[in-house]
């Protein structure tokens, strides 16, 4: 589905990617580790097309299209999904407006007729009742005000109503607690489909005690220096990015 | 020099004839208002100077001053006028339509019967709103007329004030009786039917006077049926008694060629609240000066608008809240946005004045600029002379959000709908604080097709 | 501090800079005409083109005041000035040509000294060079020397005429020219002397270059004239101070600052605004009509004005940045207290004029007893300024209930790409803040002080420490009886 090759990427003259190679097929959940600037934001941000971003080498193909000439809205539009890790607060656009939008241009991309307000509404409730957000908040601005938890939910549901191919999801655990970070990770499971493929950025493992992974990469320094299986997400946990870092030659990037 | 005067002597000896021709049955005070007015005019001028004229900085209205309009011919019957595209969606409002300044009885709902209305009985319900024309009001001699008429937009407000005093025959007076609370919006339509032959001039004038403890919202609509030039001068004067509840909603949708003038003065007694809401979405020259006066304690006003700029429009707003007293608040939210080679100025003055303690005034102003040759002026402008007050004012000109767009792509939406989105929900915390629910779906839309026609 | 306000006034006494110099100095008899504008010429021993420039602003002057185009927009008032009545010259006898400090008067030299700002070579303060200018003349410019040897330019502008007549001609008038307004061409007619600096293409000034003005004599206008010329790639901070000795009638000053700096150029401008502000009925004081301007011609370069005005009866002055050359910084930093009677008419103009420029203006405003404060600027963003940016926030502070605080931004854009915000606050001193203060021990008037200077401090910390000092100090006690 995501075949990643070589990619370098920078913002303002400062190369961030260093040569990233990476593969993912549908049906399997990756997660990308890393500390603090070592780029996996960078990743997720340069995948959904962020235009900051200026990608200086290297390809990535979706689905057998080349995924880095296409505008933001159209990567959408073909299935993939970044959740944010700071989604953005939009005062004034209500969220149902603004979900319906986003919901009947992927639905006008595909030839498929647009949904009248009543259906989507009852669509919203529907999914919103399923990862147990309350609806009451598709009546608000995007995002204004929400809780960091509200937040992260708002963009699971997002996530629902469009259905996407491959799901990114940046950060999904931070600001959540124990009881959040369950439900959500039940959400993401739930939402998952065979069709569909998952790519988890962290920086924490704890996110993937309930999301599991078929593969885990280790990114430091806008390179992935080591994969396996989620047993190195667990080596992460107890011993530090810092033995992996050093095997690989560097010290940890960021730190603090 | 000799232009100018010219100028002003079109619209002497336009009153002379009026004055001629059926002022008689007026009452003395009316036409003695009118004639002082008519002096106050010629005295002080159209205000073309383009030095040293701090209040038309911004706007120039030489073109106005020049352009020979005359008065409407009130001989003409009226043609069929469709209004369905003005009615606003609930079941009953109390509406008065005015088509080219004149009262268009057919296309009124209040008074529900022409016995009720041939009386001064009419004037002295005290049981639900009044909802009549300062033309018969005045015949009868009602003394809130005689009270409150001319006497809130004094001399002192400008020649454009004065202008539509000099010529105040007709209009809309609105009389909220104490204690008396109106579920249904009142609705004052002025349209211009805007015939390309000749550019003509109105003077709409409105006066509502709001009783103690009582509640309403009325929407003053200025729409045109044609694409003609005319010019509208119009007048509103607001009396709000101790405790009442008022809400007024203007919306001006003129023809493109239109020079829009109007002047909004507010008085506030104890405790009363006034929310204002002011929406702009055509007119080819508009310029609004609102004044609110806080009088006495307790009063608070809400003043919001927006304005949307298009091909080369000009849409001035001249604000001014006079904290006169201790205890009284305001709070003002302004945004426009800009596109084309239009142009929006935003001028908002807060006056505190010496012992009005305890005064509590935001006020803010935000512009969206959508294109190379659109141009926001903006002066938000605090004179505090009392020190246990909370001001605060803002002033924002930008563009639309890099991220917001972003965020929005990232959803799959497209360019040209991401913008119309994130446009509309700038300008939605100024539709959304109208309370009334037909009065701001009514609004909504119109922004909205405002919107999308660009 | 308790909650019922009283307003005292300004105690004339707070003013301690306000004794007399017993000088003997020579005056021009009183008025203006084409006559004293070249005998002050002839005195300075100009060259023809300049009396010529003079001439012509004079002429234009005088068209001005009989068209009577004399300000009257600013938010002040007071009774017309009469320009015939004062002297457009005064300078101490005899004015020699000063080789050493012992030619200069011992008198002059205590005062300077009084003032805290010794010129005597042993007692100066390290790290900055002076210029003191007395009335209208330069009577000592200290560091030359050290300066001269890194080919920076540091001395009168009387001086500078004669010795670099190519710079001066270039460059005076080039950003405010003498027909900018009325003040502006009345300076430019009968400017007696004022400082010129000149920095050398990528040369960083080891050195504060600071001026004192100082007001001595009675009945004469001051009509100083600052150059300052930072070439490619330079850098110099610049110190302004005043002050004058207490009379109970009104002395003009009306000055004009010009900055230009070059590519990758950077000027700071602080000053220090001290003259005499009147007495506690508004007696007398001096009207500080002051016209500043910088143009960042270069691209990068950076135009900084800081301010700290506590002095003047009247103030009427906008430090002003032309952002012309690309990537440009405008900033301007203002403190302004009125006490007493004082007005303060203050602010800036940022004119946006080359791509990516930048302007922060940051404005704290105080008003204490029956003075009035005004914040005036004007952000302007013309059409070929893409990606202009601007950050402006106003502050104002009120003590006493008879004083006014008044803010008057003016923004203007005509670029899609730029981005503007204004912010404006005004309130008191909370009594909250008062309290919490004083339940750690602290006096009422301890803990006003402390949060008085808490508001200026974003502007005065930008100033060099011990002039950081100074300010606060001023504004403390410029601020003496206003606590109530």
């Amino acid at each position: 589905m995501l075949e990643i090759h070589d990619l370098h990427a920078s913002v303002n003259g400062v190369e961030i990617l260093k040569g990233i190679d990476l593969r993912v097929d549908a049906g399997e959940t990756h997660a990308i580790m890393g500390p603090n600037g070592s780029g996996k934001s960078t990743l997720a941000l340069v995948l959904a097309g962020h235009p900051a971003y200026e990608v200086t080498s290297g390809s990535v193909s979706f689905d057998g299209a080349d995924l880095l000439a296409l505008g933001p809205e159209e990567r959408a539009r073909r299935g993939l999904f970044l959740s944010f890790q700071h989604p953005i607060e939009i005062p004034g656009l209500r969220l149902d407006h603004f979900l319906r939008a986003g919901y009947n241009e992927v639905r006008k991309s595909r030839d498929e007729d647009e949904m009248d307000v009543l259906k989507f509404d009852r669509l919203i409730r529907a999914k919103a009742k399923d990862i147990r957000m309350d609806a009451a908040l598709t009546k608000r601005s995007v995002n204004e005000g929400f809780s960091g938890g509200e937040k992260k939910r708002n963009e699971l549901l997002q996530m629902a109503i469009l259905e996407p191919k491959l799901r990114i999801l940046d950060e999904v655990d931070s600001g959540l607690d124990v009881d959040a970070l369950r439900s959500v990770a039940d959400g993401i499971n739930a939402l998952a489909t065979p069709q569909s493929a998952t790519l988890i950025v962290t920086h924490y493992q704890r996110i993937l005690d309930y999301v599991v992974p078929d593969a885990v990469h280790i990114l430091i320094d806008g390179r992935i220096v080591r994969s396996g299986d989620k047993q190195l997400a667990a080596e992460i946990e107890s011993k530090g990015y810092e033995p992996v870092a050093e095997a690989a030659g560097l010290a940890p990037a960021g730190g603090s | 020099m000799s232009a100018q005067a010219t100028d002003e002597a079109r619209y002497l000896a336009a009153f002379e004839a009026a004055e001629r021709n059926g002022a008689a049955h007026d009452p003395t005070w009316l036409r003695e208002l009118r004639r002082d007015a008519m002096a106050e005019f010629t005295r002080a001028g159209f205000p073309t100077a383009r030095r040293g004229n701090e209040p038309w900085k911004y706007t120039d209205v030489r073109s106005l001053a020049s352009t020979a309009f005359v008065a409407p011919d009130v001989t003409e019957p009226l043609g069929e006028i469709d209004l369905s595209p003005y009615d606003l969606p609930c079941p009953r409002v109390h509406q008065l339509v005015f088509v080219d300044g004149r009262y268009a009885p057919q296309l009124s709902t209040d008074p529900p019967s022409e016995g009720e209305r041939a009386s001064h009985v009419f004037f002295e319900r005290g049981d639900g709103p009044i909802v009549g024309r300062i033309a018969e009001a005045a015949h009868y001699d009602v003394p809130l007329v005689r009270e409150h008429l001319g006497k809130h937009a004094g001399a002192a407000a400008g020649a454009f004030t004065s202008l539509n005093t000099a010529f105040v025959r007709d209009g809309a007076f609105v009389s909220i009786p104490d204690g008396v609370s109106v579920p249904e919006p009142i609705y004052l339509l002025f349209i211009s039917t805007a015939r390309p032959e000749r550019p003509t001039v109105t003077y709409p004038r409105v006066l509502i006077v709001a009783g103690r403890d009582s509640s309403a919202t009325v929407l003053v609509s200025f729409e045109s049926l044609g694409d003609g030039a005319y010019f509208t001068d119009a007048v509103t004067e607001i009396v709000a008694g101790p405790g009442a509840s008022l809400r007024c909603i203007t919306l001006q949708r003129e023809s493109d060629a239109a020079y829009h003038v109007s002047t909004t003065n507010v008085t506030q007694a104890r405790d009363s609240s006034v929310s204002t809401v002011t929406v702009d979405l055509g007119g080819g020259l508009v310029r609004h000066d609102l004044s609110v006066l806080l009088a006495e304690p307790g009063a608070s006003a809400s003043l919001n608008g927006l304005y949307l700029g298009r091909g080369k429009r000009h849409v001035d707003n001249h604000t001014f809240v006079d904290h006169a007293v201790p205890g009284a608040s305001s709070d003002e939210v302004y945004k426009g946005i800009l596109d084309d080679d239009s142009r929006g100025v935003f001028v908002g003055h807060v006056l505190v004045r010496p012992g009005a303690q305890h005064t509590v005034a935001h006020q803010v102003n935000k512009n969206l600029l959508l294109s190379d040759g659109a141009e926001a002026d903006t002066q938000p402008k605090l004179e505090i002379f009392a020190d246990d007050v909370t001001c605060t004012h803002g002033a924002a000109v930008g563009q639309l959000d890099p991220a917001a767009m972003f965020y929005l792509k990232s959803r799959g939406i497209g360019e040209a709908v991401a913008r119309a989105l994130l446009v509309h929900g700038f300008v939605r915390e100024v539709v959304d604080s109208i309370a009334d629910d037909a009065v701001r779906q009514y609004t909504d839309d119109a922004v909205m097709a405002a919107l999308r026609a660009g | 501090m308790t909650s019922k306000e009283t307003v005292r006034e300004l105690e004339t006494q707070g003013y301690k800079y306000g004794w007399v110099t017993d000088v003997e100095e020579e005056s021009a008899p009183p008025g203006l005409s084409e006559d004293i504008v070249r005998w002050i010429s002839a005195k300075k021993e100009e060259p023809e083109w300049l009396l010529e420039w003079r001439l012509r602003a004079f002429r234009h002057f005088m068209k001005l005041l009989e068209d009577k185009q004399n300000p009257t927009w600013a938010n002040v008032s007071h009774p017309p000035i009469d320009f015939q009545a004062m002297s457009y010259y005064a300078a101490p006898k005899p004015k020699l040509e000063l080789e050493s400090l012992d030619q200069v008067d011992a008198e002059i030299l205590r005062t300077y000294e009084k003032l805290g700002i010794p010129l005597e070579e042993q007692k100066r303060l390290a790290g900055v060079a002076v210029d003191a200018i007395f009335d209208s003349v330069s009577v000592m410019t200290t560091a030359k020397d050290t300066l001269a040897k890194q080919g920076i330019i540091f001395s009168s502008v009387s001086e500078a005429v004669k010795e670099h007549p190519e710079l001066v001609k270039k460059y005076l008038g080039s950003v405010v020219p003498y027909s900018d307004n009325f003040y502006a061409a009345l300076n430019s007619a009968v400017f007696s002397d004022g400082s010129f600096v000149y920095i050398p293409p990528g040369v960083r000034c080891p050195l504060e270059i600071s001026t004192y003005f100082r007001i001595n004599a009675e009945g004469s206008g001051q009509f100083e004239r600052t150059l300052i010329i930072a070439d490619k790639g330079s850098y110099v901070s610049y110190l302004e101070g005043c002050s004058a000795p207490m009379r109970d009638t009104n002395q003009l000053h009306a000055a004009v600052v010009e900055l230009i700096t070059m590519d990758d150029a950077e000027i700071k401008y602080a000053t220090i605004q001290n003259w005499y502000p009147g007495d506690a009925d508004g007696k007398g004081g001096i009207y500080n009509f002051v016209t500043k301007r910088g143009k960042c011609a270069g691209a990068n370069s950076k135009i900084s004005w800081t301010q700290v005005e506590t002095g003047s009866a009247i103030t009427w002055k906008y430090p002003s940045v032309l952002l012309q050359g690309d990537n440009s910084v405008g900033e301007f930093y203002s403190v302004a207290l009125v006490n007493g009677r004082q007005q303060a008419d203050t602010g800036t103009k940022m004119t946006h004029i080359g791509k990516n420029t930048s302007s922060t203006i940051i404005s704290k405003g105080i008003s204490a007893g029956h003075g009035n404060n005004t914040y005036r600027g004007l952000v302007k963003i013309l059409p070929k300024a893409t990606g202009a940016r601007n950050f402006t926030r106003c502050d104002s502070l009120l003590i006493g209930d008879q004083c006014g605080a008044h803010t008057v931004p003016y923004i203007e854009v005509e670029n899609p790409s730029s981005s503007v915000e204004h912010e404006a606050s005004t309130t008191k001193v909370s009594e909250e803040q008062v309290f919490y203060a004083q339940q750690r021990g602290l006096s009422a008037e301890a803990a006003q002080t402390l949060i008085i200077n808490g508001f200026v401090r974003d502007v005065v910390k930008r100033l060099p420490l011990e002039f950081a000092v100074e300010a606060n100090r001023l504004l403390e006690l410029n601020l003496e009886g206003a606590v109530g």
